[in-house]
């Protein structure tokens, strides 16, 4: 081919014509060769694509394969994809965060409430165990008199024990006054019939009374069938009509019930202990790596004995470090 | 100090992936071609990783070998697979895996009885494919012209091999490959197997008459 430039003529050869075909020729030959040695020649070269994808493929399982701390040392600074990845792995730890927080709350519900019925449960037992002497400081007058014209129940035939008679109700207060009932074990002075009505330790020293208390108190958190074993069917079907004012759980329902059949004088006892013991959590980062839930313990005030609380902690480092 | 290892891993992915998949697909691994770039790439990042200063091979002549070596553990996975499925009743239709694997075999045969010069010769012009002969003769050292030289001896060794290895029982096929290539002597051969010179003439005769005979019948 003969180009013309600057009034001089050149001439420029370009491959092709006999050289293409020699060049097939010898493809050819040579893949015949190949053959022949056993050396396959690729079905497909390449292309610019797959080269990408191969580097893509291959980048993301190195991120995979090497250990974290090359992640974070090495690859931040090498890869741009890095950030992305431990992007993905910070959305991942937070979320896995936020469940054990959830799971924690959940728990920590569970266990406050736990608490709170086994807070009224110790503010019940007294008055379900109270049988000669009335363990209410006051009662509301119009309370007491809704209770004496309410229908007796249909009991069973069931023999009756012979029990001492029920004491005198207290003198009713003037109208007005508030119905608060106060926990026989917070009453002064000490009530010498709570010897024959409250199991007592061997020892029979406050301490074993308390300890006794206790465990009473963990068993009706666990059921409230834990009071039953001490009333008898006289006395749970007695000529008082169950309370309405049992607003408490499930579990609280009988021992309700057996109250207010047990004394018509019964008002739902309000605990000043439960009351000042409200639900209280704390969802906080204690470091740069812990987090936790935590339900404080009962106050030293309150009848529940001490030290019950919940915390839980994750630890976010570790947590991240699993992926 | 942290190298930036990523690029580099990046760069010789584009500088080589193209020869290095056709390296494992002239081995007869085009099924596990991207498996075997990714066994190679993943070794040469972890091995940048803990030797700084290290970088991944560029020649063809290395590249060759590298996939080889990846190669032989691949056939030699495929040939305890293949073990396994003749203990098990059900066998595969597809009888391809076998067919590449043979291949493979006397590749493998071939190319470790060629001399050396030879041998490196084919291997690099394998890697880069008939299009890149200049670069391949830059690599080795020599003019374009002596490349071509070295090339057409290393083929037509190279074929000789492979009709021995086709038409002759494996211990025939040795002992000509030996006597033809092996660079040795015809009393060093006799003294290396335990043979006299006339015995070694005489199994040297019956061999080529086989392999003639098999020739024929195989044209």
């Amino acid at each position: 081919m003969t180009t013309r430039h600057a009034g001089r003529g050149r001439l420029v050869l370009l491959r092709g014509g006999r050289d293409a075909r020699a060049s097939a020729r010898e493809d050819a030959d040579w893949d015949t060769f190949c053959a022949r040695i056993g050396w396959a020649s690729a079905p497909e070269a390449l292309s610019d694509h797959d080269e990408r994808l191969l580097v893509d493929r291959l980048l993301g399982t190195l991120d995979r394969t090497i250990d974290p701390a090359v992640v974070r040392g090495v690859a931040p600074e090498a890869s741009p994809r890095a950030p992305s990845a431990w992007a993905r792995q910070v959305v991942v730890a937070s979320t896995m965060l936020a469940v054990a927080a959830a799971i924690g709350l959940v728990v920590a519900a569970t266990l406050s409430w736990q608490a709170r019925a086994a807070a009224r449960a110790v503010h019940a037992e007294p008055e379900v165990l109270a049988t000669s002497a009335p363990r209410l400081r006051s009662i509301a007058p119009v309370e007491k008199a809704r209770h004496a014209v309410d229908p007796p129940m249909q009991e069973p035939d069931a023999p009756k024990k012979p029990r001492k008679a029920p004491p005198a109700p207290a003198p009713p207060e003037p109208p007005g006054a508030i119905a608060s009932v106060r926990a026989a074990d917070t009453a002064t002075p000490h009530d010498p019939e709570d010897d024959l009505r409250a199991p007592r330790s061997r020892a029979g020293d406050p301490a074993g009374e308390a300890s006794s208390r206790g465990a009473a108190v963990i068993a009706a958190a666990g059921s409230s069938t834990a009071t039953v074993p001490v009333l008898t069917d006289a006395e749970r079907f007695s000529a008082a009509a169950p309370s309405t004012l049992a607003v408490a759980g499930p579990q609280r329902v009988l021992g309700v019930e057996t109250l207010a059949a047990r004394s018509p004088t019964w008002v739902p006892a309000v605990s000043e202990g439960v009351r000042a013991t409200p639900a209280s959590w704390s969802i906080a980062p204690a470091g740069e790596r812990w987090f936790g839930a935590s339900l404080p313990p009962s106050p030293a005030g309150s009848v529940l004995p001490g030290g019950i609380g919940v915390v839980a902690q994750l630890d976010l480092g570790k947590a991240i470090g699993q992926f | 100090m942290n190298l930036p290892l990523e690029p580099q891993l990046t760069a010789h992915v584009q500088r080589h992936a193209r020869r290095l998949h056709r390296l494992a697909c002239g081995f007869g691994c085009a099924r596990d071609a991207d498996d075997i770039l990714q066994t190679l790439y993943t070794r040469w990042w972890r091995r940048m990783r803990d030797e700084p200063g290290w970088s991944p091979p560029e020649s063809n002549g290395e590249l060759f070998v590298c996939v080889r070596r990846v190669a032989i553990d691949i056939a030699a996975r495929e040939q305890r697979d293949r073990a396994r499925d003749e203990r098990s009743p059900v066998r595969p239709l597809d009888a391809s895996p076998e067919d590449s694997l043979q291949a493979f075999d006397r590749l493998r045969w071939i190319l470790s009885r060629l001399p050396v010069q030879l041998g490196d010769a084919l291997k690099a012009s394998l890697a880069a494919g008939r299009s890149d002969d200049a670069a391949v003769a830059r690599e080795l050292g020599l003019t374009h012209a002596a490349f071509t030289a070295r090339l057409f001896k290393a083929r037509r060794a190279a074929e000789e091999l492979a009709s021995f290895y086709e038409l002759l029982p494996l211990e025939r096929a040795n002992l000509l490959a030996e006597l033809r290539y092996g660079g040795k002597s015809r009393s060093e051969i006799a003294r290396q197997h335990g043979l006299s010179v006339d015995e070694l003439a005489a199994r040297c005769r019956g061999a080529e008459d086989a392999l003639e005979k098999n020739r024929k019948v195989a044209s």
